[in-house]
């Protein structure tokens, strides 16, 4: 097998390709991996390079695929595709040395692109490994005959890890600059949350365990179930429950009172909507993030990195005082001829009730009594009246079903009400902070009680009541139900306590790398170079900039110098070219001109210094004497011999 | 023991005036364990000076002189039938000696060159099915005219390798002849015998037991890699040559003195050992590359 560049530049692509199949067109990705299959074997040398006609169908076809599966609208999508498409067809035409240079230096952007979509840990090591990789096959390029993998590996390995203190030290110093041009973040499948809450036409609840954000708080955690809210859906259609668009500007956000708010600090993973998570009434001083009046956390644009933020949090029903009427009308809206059953409910349990308090504590009894199961593959219920199909007959559903129907119900009953989805609860891990996974996506109803202000109605509480106190993934009951929808993930491993141990401690390393290397942003940066530094002026930035630049120079330079030092393999070597340019130096023309004869042995050398400097020659005498005992005899250089030499030398080149 | 070795210098040097740098290059091939092939114009000094060192030797002499109707038989002996036992009987030849002279080897047959060749190498002759081993030490100096002289067959590159040495004599200086004119030199059978037959055995031990530092082997890597690069030479330097080269070195090392090798005793044998096997006609060019090889090729510090 002839293991040479173009296979290694091969299996690169394979790898990438692999790594974004999650993110790009899965029918490109194959394309992709069949080109790039096809060019393995041609680099080996198995089959047949493509000749042009073949290689011009093909950039065709992919083009069609490319165009036809991606589209024009997606372009960080597109473009990521057609770098590898056009790489990947490259590789397979490749005969020249020439043109493996130019796919190695394409390849640099091809593993960069993968930081678009993550940028954790794992990805990064990955890409680590590969940068390691594309310089190992640079190496092997440079090489004519023998092809040695493993010294090239070496030497692409030794580059990489001695570069890394000079990106550390960057990393660390160099201010970060705001991008000049703002990438949109690529968009990819989510699992998580959805902008329409429409449950009934779910007949199996699809679960991923992606990290959605993780939560550490500045004191202890709260006791009660954690409701991290991201939406409110207000505006109920027969499509479901849908945001309002137009409600952000309608009233003022409140800011809570320091005393009394709960703090913490969430790392939100990228997603594709443009939410963010808060515990009650959220609010946030960090630059970026808009505070809205419910208390709802929100981005102008999608998460397309990771981001960290600080938060506080407020009680929900101190939060707003009254409800105008605007909201009002919003938050009792529904069709009213639809889902008669669920109305006629809504009116039974109404004329029973003293007050609202008293209609929110029997519609709880009401779930609690009637036999509703909390499962997470309930019968798909479609057509009109959804909500009496789940009221009355199935009576079987997820958090979804018990939230639309609450929220329909008490509309109905003429009590403000609206649905929220966000995240339940949160897995702690042992580094002390909280995971919250996609799985852990929950809807609940708010509902509007006078003096009281919005208030959590969660039929859940009732019906599965352990979901409320932790993760999804460590509710009991719904345990089994759980892993079967799960996709394929380390969770389904975890009664592995081997394999849960490694889950979670990786998970610790990788909250590290977010938090230190994801989370070193301008601010960390300025604070931590404040304390290395002291008080920041611009005269002090500049310093440390320049001085941070020149130290690499000069590491560069330093690391150059060092490989090229004179190095004295042999004992003596040294000292012999002391007294050689000593010689020189001491000179006359002709007798320099002697000195320098090529190919003039030492020791016929030193016999003729020490004729040219007769007053010398004892010395010069015993030096050879010693320098032929040492390399020509065998003999080892002893102590006092060397300090002789020393001794013989200062003598020799004293004027 | 050197004193000896300076012994028969100074005693060779009373037949061979002014040829102090050759005779001990003679003596370093013969102490070595080598055949002396000497290159030269008639009437040089060729066989005198084989003649002596056998004689200063104490060594058993036979000079052949190889002409261009010599056959094998000759120098190796033959089967003769004896009338009177009924058998054949092996008539040793000339070849039965320690010191054998092929004078003028370039003019003998190619069969007959070959034949004292295969001698040199195997230490034994063979006929009829018999093996008859040479005598010990089994010295050869072949002298040989050089090639462009009329009525010569030039000796073949693979045997031409043979010879651990090749050296020629050249003039002597205006000096050197007066004195040969004056007769003040000493005849051949004037020579004093200087070393024991044992005496000169225990000298090629001792040489062949001296070691050699990394240097100096280094040096002789060097050398022979230098040859051997693309395009240098037709004929680049052999395995054979470089041992040819260590061993030469040590004798010439042993004759000035000393225990070890330098890379001076390389410098000093490497025209004598290398010029033969670069495979050069001429003898002008060849040393002008030799120069070149030494200038060129760094010597280990």
């Amino acid at each position: 097998m002839k293991f040479n560049t173009a296979v290694l530049q091969s299996i690169i692509v394979f790898i990438i390709s692999l790594i974004l199949a999650n993110y790009l067109s899965s029918m490109l990705i194959a394309l992709i991996l069949l080109i790039t299959l096809w060019g393995f074997a041609s680099a080996l040398e198995q089959i047949p390079r493509p000749n042009t006609t073949v290689g011009n169908l093909l950039a065709v076809a992919t083009s069609f695929v490319l165009f036809v599966d991606v589209g024009l609208s997606d372009t960080v999508n597109l473009f990521v595709s057609m770098l590898l498409v056009s790489v990947a067809l490259k590789q397979l035409i490749a005969t020249s040395n020439k043109h493996l240079k130019i796919i190695a230096l394409v390849h640099t952007f091809v593993i960069a692109s993968v930081f678009l979509y993550q940028q954790n840990l794992m990805f990064s090591l990955v890409s680590l490994v590969l940068i390691t990789l594309e310089l190992t096959a640079l190496n092997m390029l440079g090489q004519t005959k023998n092809i040695h993998l493993v010294k090239s590996l070496k030497l692409a390995a030794v580059s990489v890890i001695s570069c890394l203190p000079i990106t550390l030290l960057c990393f660390l110093l160099i201010p970060k600059l705001p991008s000049f041009w703002a990438l949109p973040g690529p968009s990819t499948a989510s699992t998580g949350l959805n902008e329409t809450v429409n449950p009934f036409d779910i007949a199996k609840l699809s679960q991923s365990s992606d990290l959605v954000f993780r939560a550490t708080f500045n004191d202890s955690p709260p006791t009660t179930p954690m409701y991290w809210r991201a939406m409110i859906h207000e505006q109920y259609s027969d499509r479901g429950w849908t945001l309002m668009e137009h409600t952000a500007s309608k009233q003022i956000p409140t800011t809570p009172a320091e005393a009394q708010a709960l703090g913490y600090e969430i790392i939100a993973e990228k997603s594709s909507l443009p939410w963010l998570y808060a515990l009650d009434y959220g609010h946030s001083s960090t630059s970026g993030i808009i505070n809205r009046y419910d208390g709802i956390l929100a981005r102008t644009s999608n998460l397309s990195q990771t981001i960290k933020y600080q938060a506080q949090s407020s009680p929900l029903f101190d939060s707003v005082p009254s409800l105008n009427t605007w909201s009002q009308t919003i938050n009792l809206s529904i069709n009213r001829l639809d889902n008669n059953q669920s109305q006629l409910l809504a009116k039974q349990l109404k004329r029973q009730a003293r007050t609202d308090a008293h209609f929110f504590q029997m519609l709880m009894d009401y779930f609690a009594s009637q036999g509703f199961v909390y499962t997470l593959s309930p019968p798909a219920l479609r057509g009109l009246n959804t909500i009496d199909q789940f009221m009355v007959d199935s009576k079987q559903g997820f958090c979804g079903h018990y939230a639309s129907s609450a929220a329909f119900i008490f509309r109905s009953a003429g009590i403000p009400a609206r649905v929220v989805s966000g995240y339940l609860g949160g897995e702690k891990v042992a580094g002390g902070y909280f995971n919250i996974y996609q799985y852990d996506a929950h809807a609940w109803t708010e509902v509007w009680l006078a003096g009281k202000g919005w208030t959590i109605f969660d039929a859940t509480a009732v019906v599965a009541p352990d979901r409320l106190l932790g993760s999804l993934s460590e509710s009991d009951s719904q345990r089994d139900a759980f892993m079967n929808n799960l996709e394929l993930s380390w969770l389904s491993l975890q009664h592995y306590p081997m394999i849960n141990w490694l889950r979670t401690n990786i998970d610790q390393l990788d909250f590290m790398w977010t938090t230190w290397v994801l989370g070193y942003d301008n601010s960390t940066q300025a604070s931590f170079l404040q304390d290395t530094l002291g008080d920041i002026s611009p005269f002090t930035i500049a310093i440390t900039v320049l001085g941070t630049i020149g130290l690499v120079f000069l590491s560069y330079f330093g690391l150059v110098y060092w490989q090229n030092r004179p190095v004295y393999l042999t004992p003596l070597a040294k000292e012999y070219q002391q007294l050689q340019q000593w010689a020189f130096a001491n000179a006359t023309p002709i007798e320099a001109n002697d000195l320098t004869l090529k190919g003039t042995t030492p020791l016929k050398i030193l016999s003729l210094v020490s004729e040219q400097h007769p007053t010398k020659g004892q010395y010069i005498k015993e030096f050879a004497a010693i320098y032929s005992s040492v390399r020509y005899q065998d003999k080892t250089l002893s102590k006092s011999q060397r300090h002789h030499i020393t001794k013989l030398i200062k003598t020799i080149t004293k004027k | 023991m050197s004193s000896l070795i300076d012994n028969v210098i100074s005693n060779l040097s009373q037949v061979i005036i002014g040829k102090e740098q050759q005779i001990k290059l003679a003596l370093t091939c013969l102490l070595a364990r080598g055949h002396l092939l000497i290159e030269d114009l008639p009437g040089m000094g060729k066989t005198t000076l084989s003649h002596a060192l056998a004689s200063s030797l104490n060594l058993s002499y036979q000079r052949i002189q190889f002409t261009s109707d010599l056959l094998p038989a000759d120098i190796i002996g033959s089967s003769i039938f004896d009338l009177n036992d009924k058998t054949f009987s092996f008539h040793q030849g000339p070849l039965f000696n320690q010191v054998i002279l092929a004078d003028e080897i370039n003019r003998a047959g190619p069969k007959t060159q070959s034949a004292l060749l295969e001698a040199m190498e195997e230490q034994q002759v063979s006929i009829d099915g018999h093996s008859y081993p040479l005598p010990s030490p089994f010295f050869v100096i072949a002298t040989q005219n050089p090639i462009y002289q009329a009525g010569t067959y030039p000796l073949p590159e693979s045997q031409l390798d043979r010879f651990l040495m090749k050296i020629s004599l050249g003039y002597p200086d205006v000096e050197a002849e007066r004195k040969i004119l004056l007769g003040q030199n000493v005849a051949i059978e004037q020579l004093a015998n200087i070393l024991e037959h044992d005496q000169f055995e225990q000298i090629q031990a001792q040489i062949s037991h001296m070691t050699v530092s990394s240097p100096v082997i280094d040096y002789i890597l060097a050398i022979v890699n230098y040859t051997r690069e693309p395009g240098r030479f037709a004929m680049p330097l052999s395995p054979r040559a470089s041992l040819a080269l260590i061993n030469a070195a040590k004798a010439w090392a042993f004759i000035h003195n000393r225990d070890f090798v330098t890379p001076d005793d390389i410098q000093a044998i490497l025209p004598s050992v290398v010029q033969h096997r670069l495979s050069l006609n001429s003898h002008q060019h060849d040393l002008q590359l030799i120069e070149q090889i030494m200038t060129e090729v760094p010597v280990p510090l």
